[in-house]
């Protein structure tokens, strides 16, 4: 496997290089995704954009048939991750009920825009954070001793009990019997009974069953391949996935049952999941990931241009893009079509002002409420989006852009060339931010990759820093015209809302979201031998018509999902 | 830029609620020092510190000759110990053209003297190709390997309002290829790292140690199996686990005793305007750690070198740093306001000095006779992002290893053979170090 990695890893530095080289491709799909592993080795393009003909219509391109499986089990590797701290958190939530400061922890790792402690091994400093807060969670939980014991304190048996109850949960298994044992010596070393409890609690909280995602039940076939994941490390894959947290006993019986290995109940116990509120979260953080907007919570203004950015309006920003997105995909329609384009929203507080709209009487939180069509459209128009995608003083259309090229696209520009300086202009107080930018950019070693990045983000130019709608800028006019270059919905548009209007019926957007919640599912990047499932995926997310939730549904049963590679 | 939220962690407080002691682990008791049963010849301890974004050269380089001059604006608090100075100036860092930005892979490249790993971890949005976590063990590490294993704690990992990005430009200690260190940016969780027991009474802390020795039996042989179920790629991340593991289990077992400073209540990290407390906090951390030998090897990470805009408003500079960098050689406000912010560090560096000058060993020297600091930052020059003439400063008696008071001149030598004089002041005979060394050898006129 890390020799198909590494493979992979110098095609694509080859291939940056060659468009470093050879200045910005003109064509649509002919380029591959720079920031994903995928590729054949012998330089071949992938299957992002629009390239794969597979995709474009839905069917094999061999026999016209829509595909219903891959013909062979192929997935690509998923290395060891550890908890990320949202997962630490959500997990010390469901089990013991109690809020884990997971703010001591360092911080997580990243694959593309997502959270996955997948490279650098843990450090003896994290150690002792995980040490430090694994005492912190179990003084806390044992001040409610009864809530999380199964049996009356101190009873015989008790501790016995409640390790094989409680470790089945935090480690998402069955207990052996050499780690039941194990616990229990630990606990009776202890003073009390209750004392006991705390170090049980203190040594799985720093257990690497708790803190990995380990995938080691089932013995490897021994030549080359694929093994299935066991019923139980499949419960956890799917409680991470669409809870971001640890499977819950349904789930682990159903695993205990054997249930899982049927792909009706396995999509079953998703639906189940699904309409759990806890999908609610993992769902909105998949598009505050995927769009860049965990970055709010640090972002900075000047206050003298953005005096109206203050706390209450960027949690105001983060809550309006959490709820819509999991309210349309678990609740609504589900469709991306209305993730890119739905006319209304769920705003609170200085929203209202900022978007210029009346707060309807009597509306609460997770009331829609209309805004002017004109203005505004899904999640590219949203505020959180915009106000992230800028510089502390004015918008930012490269930014924007290339956000949208990427992440949106997939299909990420190339990075300038050495020795460009990438700092940006000035606002200037009698020109647009259009115009001071469209200079900056108009040098010819720049403009042939701008052109790319800039016919999006110049044409989001409507929304200043912090994503308030104007038409004029500086007593100037406004100009939001953009244009859609190397894709598959080439051509002139009129503001954000036609943007994303356009972006919103383009299958490469629609392969690029399965793609990206591929990335989120497994916390990795794709490889080759994942390509066939995600073909299939975005095959089966266009012929849903773009539903998300069905996306997720499909995604828990594709082979990557349910296979690992043997070692 | 970042802003962090308030975090007003101090640890162990409801567990030694639990315990029935009181969370107030101040007033301290007063301990005796180690002094009364320290060794004969004093351990010569090592210390790497950074600070993000390079000098001004003019304001930085001493006037005069090797070993008669004098110290200009940046570098002039540091005048009180110029018995105990060698600046080094001329080294050039590594080749051009790596991947990634400059100011990515420079807290790597300046104490690993090594490349990048292969990979797709690290996609810089403006500069360069695909890259992994740095590809070598930093000098701190290479010695801390000799030199740390009779010490409670190997080597110790400090930040000052170093990000929580988990990123190369936010790491400049690496445990090995693909194995950066995380430096801790709180204070008060390292103090109860490496002081946490003294504040509470004997028998409470004996406990504690106890516990925790408990629940490591536990978890140690845990790891100890899937080490050897996980696949080839994913060994080294139990591995480097079990020995995390290992080393705290050293630490708790480890008889010493040291006055823990009082380094007062703890302060919001992320608040720009708290940098100052925040340094002075580890510093003093740093000075008891290496005083009572708790670890004989530390770093020191300010800030970060990944394009760090944090202001300076405690010295009255308001404006984002990394865009300051990058004004143009004649933009004499700007100059001016980088010189205050160097030599800030500069006086962070004397800070550190007198402290670690202020105590004295059993031989009657004192532990800045005995310290090795190593001062580096990962670009020479800001607004071109050079790596020629790199500012390195050193710092300490270094237990009389070190020529001191001397101005070195290089003409761009690889800084690869300063980190191999490092290895050889710290005891280490080595004659190269790093994937970048060209196989000259030391520097002349560093190690005695």
């Amino acid at each position: 496997m890390r020799l198909v990695l590494e493979r992979a890893r110098s095609w694509r530095v080859a291939s940056l290089l060659l468009l470093a080289a050879g200045g910005c491709r003109e064509g649509s799909g002919q380029g591959s995704d720079p920031g994903t592993t995928s590729g054949t080795d012998d330089g071949g393009t992938d299957t992002g954009g629009t390239a794969s003909d597979d995709t474009a219509d839905g069917t094999d391109s061999d026999t016209g048939e829509p595909m219903a499986a891959c013909p062979e089990v192929t997935v690509g590797a998923t290395p060891l991750r550890r908890l990320t701290r949202a997962q630490y958190a959500n997990a010390v939530r469901d089990l013991l009920g109690v809020t884990a400061d997971t703010d001591v922890l360092g911080g997580d790792e990243k694959v593309g825009p997502f959270d996955s402690n997948l490279s650098a091994p843990v450090s003896p400093v994290q150690l002792d954070q995980y040490r430090a807060l694994s005492e912190d969670v179990a003084a806390d939980a044992i001040g409610e001793l009864a809530a999380i014991l199964p049996c009356p304190a101190g009873s015989v048996g008790c501790t016995a009990q409640f390790v094989a109850t409680f470790g089945r949960r935090a480690f998402r298994r069955p207990l052996t019997q050499d780690e039941i044992d194990a616990h229990v010596t630990l606990a009776e070393g202890a003073d009390t009974f209750e004392d006991g409890i705390r170090l049980v609690l203190q040594a799985m909280l720093q257990s690497p069953h708790f803190l990995y995602h380990f995938e080691l039940d089932l013995p490897d076939p021994g030549a080359s391949g694929v093994v299935a994941l066991s019923e139980f490390e499949l419960a956890s894959r799917l409680s991470f996935f669409l809870w971001n947290s640890v499977p819950d006993d349904a789930l682990l019986d159903a695993a205990e049952a054997g249930e899982l290995a049927d792909v009706a109940q396995l999509r079953a116990q998703a639906e189940r999941l699904l309409d759990d509120a806890r999908a609610r979260e993992s769902v909105a953080s998949f598009h505050v990931q995927w769009l860049g907007l965990d970055e709010l919570p640090y972002l900075t203004k000047d206050p003298n241009v953005y005096g109206a950015f203050d706390e209450t309006l960027r949690e105001a920003m983060i809550a309006e893009t959490r709820r819509f997105s999991s309210l349309v995909v678990l609740e609504g329609d589900g469709k991306l079509r209305t993730l890119l384009t739905a006319p209304y929203s769920y705003l609170e507080g200085p929203l209202y002002e900022l978007y210029g709209v009346q707060e309807p009487a009597g509306a609460t939180v997770g009331t829609p409420v209309p805004l002017p069509e004109d203005e505004r459209a899904g999640l590219l128009t949203q505020a959180s989006f915009l106000a992230v995608h800028a510089h502390s003083n004015q918008s930012g259309p490269i930014d924007r852009g290339a956000t949208v090229r990427g992440a949106v696209l997939c299909d990420p520009p190339p990075p300038p060339p050495p020795g460009i300086n990438v700092i940006p202009p000035d606002p200037d107080p009698n020109a647009t931010t259009r115009e001071i930018f469209e200079q900056h950019t108009s040098d010819p070693t720049c403009a042939g990759c701008h052109a790319l990045i800039d016919g999006i983000g110049l044409g989001m130019e409507g929304y200043d820093g912090i994503g308030a709608y104007r038409e004029v800028q500086n007593g100037l006019p406004v100009d939001q015209s953009g244009e859609l270059v190397a894709t598959d919905v080439d051509g002139p548009f009129d503001g954000a809302v036609e943007l994303s209007a356009m972006l919103a019926e383009s299958e490469q957007v629609r392969e690029c979201v399965s793609r990206q919640w591929f990335r989120y599912a497994f916390g990795r990047y794709e490889s080759i031998d994942d390509d066939c499932s995600l073909e299939l995926l975005s095959t089966q997310f266009a012929a849903s018509d773009g539903d998300v939730r069905e996306l997720v549904l499909n995604l828990v049963t594709t082979d990557p999902f349910r296979y690992r590679l043997a070692q | 830029m970042r802003r962090h939220p308030f975090n007003p962690h101090f640890g162990r407080r409801r567990l030694l609620q639990t315990l029935g002691v009181s969370a107030a682990v101040s007033p301290f008791l007063p301990l005796l020092r180690s002094a009364a049963g320290g060794p004969e010849t004093p351990p010569v301890r090592l210390l790497l510190m950074f600070h993000p974004h390079g000098t001004i050269r003019e304001n930085w380089l001493p006037t005069g000759t090797t070993s008669d001059f004098t110290l200009p604006t940046i570098l002039d608090p540091l005048t009180p110990y110029l018995d105990r100075l060698v600046v080094v100036d001329g080294l050039d860092m590594v080749p051009s053209g790596p991947p990634g930005g400059m100011h990515t892979v420079g807290p790597a490249y300046l104490f690993t003297g090594s490349p990048m790993l292969e990979g797709d971890e690290f996609l810089h949005p403006a500069v360069g190709t695909p890259h992994g976590w740095g590809s070598g063990p930093s000098v701190d590490q290479a010695v801390a390997d000799q030199i740390g294993t009779q010490t409670p704690f190997k080597s110790l990992e400090f930040g000052v309002q170093t990000s929580i990005a988990n990123h190369p430009g936010a790491r400049i200690s690496y445990a090995g290829a693909d194995q950066p260190l995380t430096p801790e940016r709180n204070p008060h969780a390292m103090f109860e790292r490496i002081f946490g027991d003294f504040g509470v009474d004997t028998e409470t802390a004996a406990k504690l140690k106890a516990e925790r020795l408990s629940v490591i039996d536990v978890v140690k042989p845990q790891l100890e199996v899937v080490q050897t179920q996980v696949a080839a790629d994913d060994r080294i991340k139990i591995e480097a686990h079990l020995d995390g593991i290992r080393a705290m289990e050293q630490a708790l077992s480890a008889e010493y005793v040291c006055t823990p400073p009082d380094i007062g209540d703890p302060v919001e990290l992320g608040s720009f305007g708290n940098t100052e407390i925040i340094s002075h906090q580890q510093i003093d951390l740093i000075v008891e750690a290496f005083a009572c030998q708790a670890t004989n090897v530390a770093s020191l990470m300010f800030r970060v070198g990944e394009n760090d805009n944090s202001p300076y408003p405690f010295i009255g500079i308001d404006d984002p740093h990394h865009t300051t960098t990058h004004a143009g050689d004649s933009d004499q406000a700007a100059r001016d306001e980088m010189t205050q912010i160097y030599r800030w560090y500069a006086q962070q560096l004397a800070y550190l000095a007198q402290g670690l000058d202020a105590i004295e060993e059993p031989d009657g020297s004192t532990v800045l006779d005995n310290t090795l600091v190593v001062w580096g930052t990962e670009i020479a020059k800001g607004n071109n992002h050079s790596w020629q003439d790199m500012p390195f400063v050193l710092l300490g008696g270094a237990g009389g290893r070190l020529q001191t008071q001397r101005f070195h001149q290089f003409d761009g030598e690889n800084h690869c053979r300063l980190l191999t004089s490092i290895c050889n002041v710290m005891g280490l005979p080595v004659t190269e170090f790093g994937g970048f060394d060209d196989g000259t050898g030391p520097l002349p006129g560093i190690a005695v």
